[in-house]
């Protein structure tokens, strides 16, 4: 496979112009939500790349190479020589509900040599747990699932999501790969603390929080979050929410999309069942950014040509700054023959360890490798 | 440039250690922000950090707060478990180091000992009721409205019905077909009750059920409903029957027996009535001495024949309850004077002693039945003259109280015969019984004597008792209580028969009875008609004033009731009429007098009791 790399930044231009004369088969184009929104960037791309499918995702911050940007766009043209592509596109509001749009993507994808599903969902509208459920339901077990869901900058908005057209909200992208050449390995991984009591959950419906131990779940947020409870819903990313399972590696961790002060509720990114047991986590600073490093690590592919990185926009609001330090150490690990790109989301979708029916995670650096094989 | 534009810590450090700040280019204006914005960022998540601490410190000291009061709760709980389990558990060894753990473990341990015990229990009932199933006994429960709560299945298959329909039914229901008014119908009682009860299964043949029932009481000792335990007795009922009817069947037989031979006596005894009768009229007339012996011995032997026909018509009328004790006025002085006369006769006629004697404090009048005290000392002494061969023989009466109106009289008659012996003694009075059968042989007699004398003494309220020993004597003896007559001094009655001038009609077929009857009525100068039969009679009537018909009761062509009955309601005659019965036995006395009668003498009569009953009718007046 080949892959070109090329930078747009919002309401400027190219930044690296990429190479007219590369003829890829797919395209993903990762950026900020407001240059999405105003720079007509799918016929820019398309000016460019005349061949090819090309993917847009809006985000909350662009991974490109080793950096991380705001305000720019991601480009990433690839040419698998090996791999069919194929490209199906959803509408949330067309299906009955989140479950029956990931079973009408994965139906349409399914067929003959199907490796591997990548998808990319609106960010506010869908129920990331229903349509990842949804996808599963009929797929075969080897099939790979992983991707993520759009964000807007941590705003909780708007998100947008488009194929072969200019974005928009409400969109579910899924791009299957089919034949044997091609390599997919995967990893996720968080490196949030558990803090506080552990909670049970007193009433929820599907991903819509009102009680824990009784008591009103935003007025404990609230509390928590002191003077930073003014930044809601942005800052409730500091303190995600890990439902406990019965072993460590069926935790779940669940971001909040978003808050009704009125009904006093949370709505979260994955559903919240009635009864579960939860417990708030905390940022410690070393243990994310090891967290990306352990990502890769569970990836197991020494030599690959592509990495797609999904990081959650929690990780972002608290590594700040410092946040290209969880890329470099996933760089550093799978070494400079790699093109890197990726965007911060508001739901990483990936299978959980040890098993390849996919979740939806919140708050991990999840990685997929992609390499073609002789 | 003026005011502060970064972070506190940033401003002073650059004041510090950059020369020429505030003034700085615009290169390094990028990265200072950039520091500042680190400076502020970390400053925030200090803060984030201290909210979020302190928070969830004071939420765990809460938890915590709570969870000692839900420990100190617990142990309380801990504390009265073991106090509730040493209750429960008495013989339990000392509860008082176990844990809450160790607790749950005794009364885990407890509990299954329980209900192995109950599972027992209720084998155990299992069994009872198996039990009570294969002996046929059905069970079931009922509620204290009176319905059935529980039916085994044995009741139901008694009743023919299911145990599910059964449930909720009254004993009304249980009727099977029979009246309500059955006083015998099944009934749920609340109270430990045994009854018999006919039962109609299913309308067919009846069925007889012995039925239990016993009260059920709840765990507080109240009554909360009854069980009952029905057995089908149909077989044993069936049985039962057939031996009452057996029994009506043999009673019925003796019943005719004892009819039988009370008109067997009768009969016997009209003909030996007409020899006594022939011969006491023949002794009246010119003799030679060879006629007036053969009249004597033929005389005797009547006599014994009589006395032999009367004691089993005393037996027969005895047994059937037909004997009533009269009551007459008479003096016992007078009366055991004249009675001990012919007594002594027969004694010293076998060369025995004889003697009597009388208590001074005896009253010198009494009512009671003296013809029947008679007949007991005349068969006792008889009996003393019969069984006695040398000694003496002797009557003793004696007083034991008095009340104003009665006298306790003791009858003692003693010989010194052959005595009975201890182990006969009881024996004796049975009928047709004699100390042995040889006795019979030896002395004669019928046995029946000493019963009839029990008996009758039995009916004046006292009793006969017998005290002998072997070859040295015997005494019977027994008290009786009599009345003091009301007035002591009455005229004593001479008979000086005499009916000069009455016409009277006398109705009967029987050739000897006529004959004696109108022997006698003539010997009293009445002037006597004789019809055969009850048409005659009332054909005489018709054109005869008569002043008394005597009237024989069972007669040809027309019988005396029907003749009575005709006098009295076609002739509309008042003449006296005194009917004649024979039979003791049939209840032809009351019959005559339900007819109209005014009164009747028993045949064989007696000569003064006939001559009383016409003289009161024709003179008293």
């Amino acid at each position: 496979m080949k892959v070109q790399q090329s930078l747009w930044r919002e309401g400027k231009g190219w930044a690296s112009a990429p190479s007219m004369a590369f003829q890829p088969n797919i395209v993903f184009a990762f950026g900020a939500i407001d240059a999405l929104a105003n720079d007509t960037l799918y016929s820019e791309i398309r000016k460019v790349y005349p061949e090819g499918d090309i993917v847009l995702v809006s985000t909350a911050g662009e991974i490109h190479g080793d950096e991380v940007n705001d305000h720019t766009v991601s480009i990433t043209a690839c040419h698998f020589e090996k791999t069919a592509i194929k490209v199906v596109e959803g509408n949330v509001s067309d299906c009955a509900n989140s479950f029956e749009c990931g079973r009408s993507i994965s139906q349409r994808l399914n067929g003959a040599g199907l490796r591997h599903i990548l998808v990319f969902s609106d960010g506010i509208s869908v129920n990331g747990d229903d349509l990842v459920r949804g996808i599963n339901d009929d797929l075969p077990s080897e099939v790979v699932v992983t991707g993520g869901l759009a964000a807007d900058a941590g705003r909780f908005t708007k998100t947008l999501v488009g194929a072969n057209a200019e974005p928009q909200s409400n969109r579910i992208v899924a791009i299957g790969f089919y034949g044997d050449k091609l390599k997919i390995t995967h990893g996720s991984h968080g490196g949030w603390d558990l803090f506080g009591p552990v909670r049970t959950v007193t009433k929820a419906v599907d991903n819509v929080l009102y009680e824990l131990d009784g008591e009103n779940a935003l007025e404990i947020y609230k509390r928590y979050l002191g003077p930073r409870a003014a930044e809601l819903p942005g800052s409730a990313l500091l303190f995600p929410l890990c439902i406990l399972g019965g072993d460590q590696e069926s935790q779940l961790v669940r971001t909040i999309l978003s808050v009704d002060d009125a009904a006093g509720t949370l709505r979260f990114a994955g559903n919240i069942p009635m009864g579960a047991q939860v417990q708030f986590m905390m940022a410690n600073f070393d243990r994310l950014v090891d967290g990306a490093a352990k990502a890769a690590e569970q990836s197991a592919d020494q030599s690959p040509e592509l990495v797609i990185m999904v990081s959650c926009v929690g990780r972002k609001v608290v590594l700040d700054q410092r946040i290209e330090e969880e890329v470099e150490s996933v760089c550093q690990y799978f070494g400079s023959n790699a093109a890197y790109t990726g965007f911060y989301s508001n739901g990483e979708i990936s299978p959980q360890l040890g098993s390849t029916k996919c979740s939806l995670h919140n708050q991990t650096m999840t990685i997929t490798t992609y390499h073609e094989v002789e | 440039m003026t005011g502060k534009k970064y972070h506190r810590l940033l401003e002073r450090q650059l004041k510090k250690f950059l020369p020429g700040y505030p003034e700085v280019s615009e290169e390094w204006e990028a990265l200072l922000s950039a520091i500042s914005n680190s400076y502020e960022h970390s400053d925030n998540d200090r803060v984030l950090m201290e909210t979020a601490m302190r928070e969830s410190s004071d939420e765990l000291m809460a938890k915590k707060e709570a969870v000692n009061q839900m420990l100190a709760r617990q142990s309380h709980v801990l504390e009265t478990l073991k106090e509730a389990a040493s209750t429960l558990f008495p013989d339990r060894p000392s509860l008082e180091n176990e844990d809450l753990l160790q607790l749950a473990d005794v009364v885990q341990e407890e509990i299954q000992k329980r209900e192995i015990a109950e599972t027992r229990k209720a084998q155990s009932d299992q069994r009872l009721l198996d039990i009570i199933e294969s002996l046929n006994l059905g069970m079931a429960r009922y509620d204290l409205d009176g319905r059935l709560t529980q039916v085994e299945p044995r009741f139901a298959d008694i009743f023919g019905r299911s145990e599910a329909d059964m449930i909720g039914l009254h004993a009304s229901d249980l009727s099977g077909g029979l009246g309500s008014e059955d006083q015998s119908r099944i009934q749920f009682y609340f109270t430990s009750n045994v009854f018999e009860s006919p039962y109609r299964k299913n309308g067919e043949e009846l069925m007889w059920l012995l039925c239990t029932t016993a009260p059920l009481f709840d765990d507080a000792g109240c009554v909360e409903g009854g069980v009952i335990v029905v057995f089908d007795i149909t077989s044993r009922k069936k049985l039962e029957q057939e031996m009452i009817e057996a029994r009506k069947a043999a009673e019925a037989g003796l019943e005719l027996r004892k009819t039988i031979l009370a008109n067997v006596s009768h009969e016997l005894r009209t003909p030996v009535n007409a020899i006594v009768g022939m011969s006491a009229l023949l002794a009246s007339t010119e003799l030679n001495e060879q006629q007036r012996d053969y009249l004597k011995t033929m005389r005797f032997s009547s006599d014994g024949l009589l006395v032999l026909i009367d004691d089993l018509l005393d037996v027969s009328r005895i047994e059937a309850g037909k004997v009533e004790l009269e009551e007459i006025e008479f003096s016992i002085r007078e009366n055991f004077s004249e009675l001990t006369k012919a007594l002594r006769l027969r004694a010293e006629e076998k060369g025995l002693l004889f003697d009597w004697k009388i208590d001074e404090r005896i009253a010198s009048r009494h009512q009671g039945d003296v013809h029947r005290l008679n007949q007991i000392i005349t068969n006792l002494i008889g009996n003393a003259i019969k069984f006695t061969r040398e000694g003496r023989v002797g009557l003793e009466i004696t007083f034991a109280s008095e009340t104003n109106d009665a006298q306790e009289i003791r009858f003692s008659v003693i010989d010194t015969g052959i005595g009975i012996a201890s182990e006969r003694q009881a024996a004796v009075f049975h009928a047709f019984a004699q100390e042995d059968s040889s006795t019979t042989r030896k002395y004669g007699g019928t046995g029946l004597g000493l019963s009839i004398s029990k008996r009758i003494v039995e009916m004046m309220g006292g009793q006969l008792i017998l005290t002998s020993e072997k070859n040295v004597g015997t005494t019977f003896s027994f008290q009786i209580q009599l009345k003091k007559a009301s007035s002591e001094a009455l005229a004593v009655k001479t008979f000086n028969p005499d009916l000069k001038g009455a016409s009277i009609l006398l109705v009967e077929d029987n050739k000897v009875n006529q004959f004696l009857a109108n022997a006698l009525l003539n010997s009293w100068k009445a002037n006597v008609d004789i019809s055969e039969d009850g048409q005659d009679a009332i054909d005489r009537l018709k054109e005869k004033q008569y002043d008394l018909v005597l009237m024989d009761l069972q007669m040809p062509i027309m019988d005396g009731f029907e003749a009575t009955e005709h006098i009295r309601e076609v002739l509309n005659s008042k003449v006296p009429i005194v009917g004649l019965p024979a039979n003791a036995l049939n209840g032809e006395r009351e019959r005559s007098l339900e007819k109209g009668m005014d009164d009747y003498v028993s045949k064989p009569f007696q000569p003064e009791m006939l001559y009383e009953k016409i003289h009161g009718f024709i003179f008293r007046s």
